[in-house]
């Protein structure tokens, strides 16, 4: 199958489960903010609704910027948790999103600095350092991901971490999260912490780097049936 | 920058417009929505940036895992000033102390030793007043017996009779130092 890209390498029921970004709209912000207010007053059904309503996103943030699996679970796990812990913090409900996406961007750098600070000494208990580098190596287990799916989105993740490293900490948290977790700029600059000029500041330069970069095409190329 | 109708949006302008829409002038805008060439860069470079998100989205694998919140019913009814275990082992402590003080064993502990203490205080009176009275009459009786006075008040002569001085010895002739009697 020489001509069989990534996206092909889906069926349509795959690509229904997993749908494209934005699609979230307002219905779903109300929805987010009614069930936040009542998380706050000590619902943990209302949480675990929330949880449901978020849990594939935070999970895809995750793995957006660790490219694995299972630490992506653990560390999803973790970020529901302390959020459930410290809902009394949320001072507004209306920006439980761009909290919750906080958390989960403060609980992904605690993690990095963490496997840094191991790997510097050795410490790796159950896998060795040569694997913490590499993307994902595990087979998605889902019946319809096919083997060339997966060697596919293995040299996607590798390609896209290139071209993500022409870019600084900022510049990359910032596209990342303005056009893979499909955040607008009010919500990337509370969950970041700092001012709107600042987010789009960076923004701009990280799209100008990558608007001149080849390899970003390349990889659409390769990717695209 | 765009300056009218015949000039184009330069590239940093189509960037920033994908960045943020609002960051355009009205007069951009309206380029942007005539000129087919200038949308048709925006567009292009739209569809690659959502193409490529697209893409990373579809190559994230699927969570096995949700997350389950509990709710802790006994942390929310009862505020807690200390944590769970300080209290609970202050409650243990200070119910050990309530048992140990009113048990019976305690109590019999107590009074025995309160008994034994007073018997000790009582042998002590004795043996006080037995040196007393041996103080004021160092012989025992029956030595007075022996001299044939009773009373403790005996006269010289009879001492002397007893236990002769020290002025009244003898010195032997063979001059050895032995007493004569």
């Amino acid at each position: 199958m020489p001509g069989e890209r990534l996206l092909s390498g889906m069926s349509e029921q795959h690509q229904n489960i997993y749908p494209p970004p934005g699609g979230s709209g307002k219905a779903s912000e109300t929805q987010t903010v009614l069930l936040a207010q009542k998380a706050v007053s000590g619902s943990s059904h209302a949480f675990n609704q929330l949880a449901d309503l978020y849990y594939n996103k935070i999970f895809k943030l995750v793995y957006y910027r660790i490219k694995y699996k299972m630490d992506a679970e653990d560390l999803t796990q973790e970020i529901f948790a302390q959020a459930f812990r410290n809902l009394n913090s949320l001072k507004e409900v209306e920006k439980f999103k761009s909290w919750l996406f906080s958390i989960a961007i403060n609980k992904v750098k605690d993690f990095k600095r963490k496997k840094q600070f191991t790997s510097l000494f050795g410490i790796l208990s159950d896998r060795n350092i040569k694997d913490e580098q590499k993307p994902d190596t595990e087979p998605d287990s889902r019946p319809d991901a096919n083997p060339l799916y997966n060697v596919m989105r293995q040299n996607f993740w590798k390609q896209f971490e290139e071209v993500l490293n022409r870019l600084s900490y900022l510049e990359k948290e910032v596209f990342l999260l303005r056009f893979l977790d499909q955040l607008g700029i009010n919500e990337i600059s509370v969950a970041l912490d700092k001012n709107e000029s600042t987010v789009k500041t960076h923004l701009y330069r990280a799209l100008k780097k990558l608007k001149h970069d080849d390899s970003v095409k390349g990889l659409l190329k390769e990717s695209l049936p | 920058m765009k300056i009218n109708n015949d000039s184009h949006l330069t590239e940093d302008r189509i960037v920033k417009s994908v960045a943020d829409k609002s960051e355009l002038l009205y007069s951009e805008k309206e380029h942007l929505a005539n000129c087919s060439v200038c949308s048709a860069v925006l567009e292009s470079f739209e569809n690659d940036l959502k193409q490529l998100a697209e893409i990373a989205a579809l190559s994230v694998p699927s969570p096995k895992r949700r997350f389950f919140a509990y709710e802790k019913k006994s942390e929310r009814n009862f505020p807690r000033v200390f944590g769970l275990r300080t209290s609970l082992a202050a409650a243990i402590t200070l119910l050990f102390f309530v048992i140990t003080l009113h048990s019976d064993s305690m109590k019999s502990l107590f009074d025995a030793k309160t008994g034994s203490s007073i018997d000790e205080l009582h042998s002590d009176d004795l043996f006080i007043t037995e040196i007393n009275s041996l103080v004021e009459n160092a012989l025992p009786r029956r030595y007075t017996d022996i001299y044939g006075e009773a009373d403790p008040d005996y006269d010289e002569d009879s001492m002397d009779f007893i236990i002769p001085s020290s002025g009244n010895d003898t010195i032997s002739e063979d001059g050895e130092g032995g007493l004569l009697s």
